[in-house]
């Protein structure tokens, strides 16, 4: 199946602004996220926290809201991928 | 020269019907650091003729940067009262009310009651989460902006319409100390008072099911259309069970 993936802000520098993955049926979020940052050094090491190779450091909408890692993906399903902003 | 009235140059964007309205209002501002101080300083005017500014923090030097209702010499007063001091020295046309107090669920609740616009000007979202569960139980629009860097985001929720906070934002993240230049903390704060202004006067198309996102470094803005998650614990069945 194929997802679109879309990062934002300063994901854009390393992972690029837009992509389609080509991903086994079944695939979850987290595997999409891990097959993510394996091709983009730059945003797995960004990502890379206490709690794993995501450790949270990344906002992911799936479908216009908020996912979770386990949530199983379907064919043309839209990704965004964005830092936290959580100052102010 | 000849004086003008004060809001002489606002009145043909939403006349003056508009005008005694944002009078009528009252904003509830929750923080009074970077994002709330331009928020309520925009806010203040403008005339939004009652203001609650909520802060339990007290004034510290590294807050000087980028909050621009405390200065030098409010340094160790508390922040809801270097804030209303500013906001009545801007404009003594509106009622300021300082809350001394860190928002939790003991006092959010009668605070976002008697509101007619709640700004998110927090800097964590465990509070922000409670605050878009107080909004939400009032029926009353929060206005968000989170920043981080030269970065920041931006959207209206307006309660039984639009995606809550946590159809968006479900897991608060980790908790880290952000960069945070004076700036973006204007750029995003005052989108959110634009956003207020336009919901007190009827003007304009919110930001209502969309995520403004504020990329300083390219100096660009993107938006996501957002939509609510049917299972929402805040707002959708979530909530019932």
């Amino acid at each position: 199946m194929r997802v679109v993936v879309r990062a934002f802000a300063r994901f854009r520098e390393m992972a690029g602004e837009e992509a389609t993955l080509e991903l086994p049926e079944g695939s979850t979020l987290a595997d999409l996220l891990e097959e993510v940052v394996s091709s983009h050094p730059g945003l797995k090491k960004a990502l890379s926290g206490p709690d794993g190779p995501i450790g949270g450091r990344a906002m992911v909408l799936l479908n216009r809201r908020g996912a979770d890692p386990s949530d199983v993906l379907e064919e043309g399903d839209e990704v965004a991928i964005l830092p936290p902003f959580s100052g102010g | 020269m000849e004086d003008g009235t004060r809001y002489d140059r606002q009145i043909p964007l939403f006349g003056e019907e508009g005008q005694r309205r944002l009078a009528r209002s009252t904003a509830l501002v929750v923080g009074a650091g970077g994002l709330g101080s331009a928020v309520s300083v925009y806010l203040a005017t403008a005339g939004v003729g009652r203001i609650v500014v909520v802060d339990g923090d007290v004034v510290e030097v590294s807050n000087l940067n980028r909050q621009i209702l405390h200065w030098q010499e409010d340094l160790g007063r508390p922040k809801a009262a270097s804030a209303a001091d500013t906001l009545r020295g801007l404009n003594p046309e509106v009622e300021v009310e300082a809350v001394p107090l860190f928002a939790d669920e003991d006092n959010l609740e009668e605070l976002v009651a008697g509101s007619d616009a709640v700004v998110d000007a927090l800097d964590n979202f465990d509070t922000r989460h409670l605050l878009n569960g107080s909004a939400l139980a009032a029926g009353v629009p929060l206005f968000h902006g989170a920043i981080s860097g030269l970065d920041g985001q931006a959207t209206t929720i307006v309660p039984g319409m639009t995606p809550c906070l946590r159809c968006i934002f479900p897991r608060p993240p980790p908790k880290e100390q952000v960069p945070a230049l004076g700036a973006t903390c204007g750029v995003i704060g005052s989108i959110q008072a634009t956003e207020v202004v336009k919901h007190l006067t009827g003007l304009g198309a919110s930001l209502a099911g969309r995520l403004l996102l504020w990329d300083g470094y390219r100096g660009r803005c993107d938006e996501i259309p957002l939509e609510r998650n049917p299972g929402c614990p805040d707002c959708g069945r979530g909530r019932e069970l």
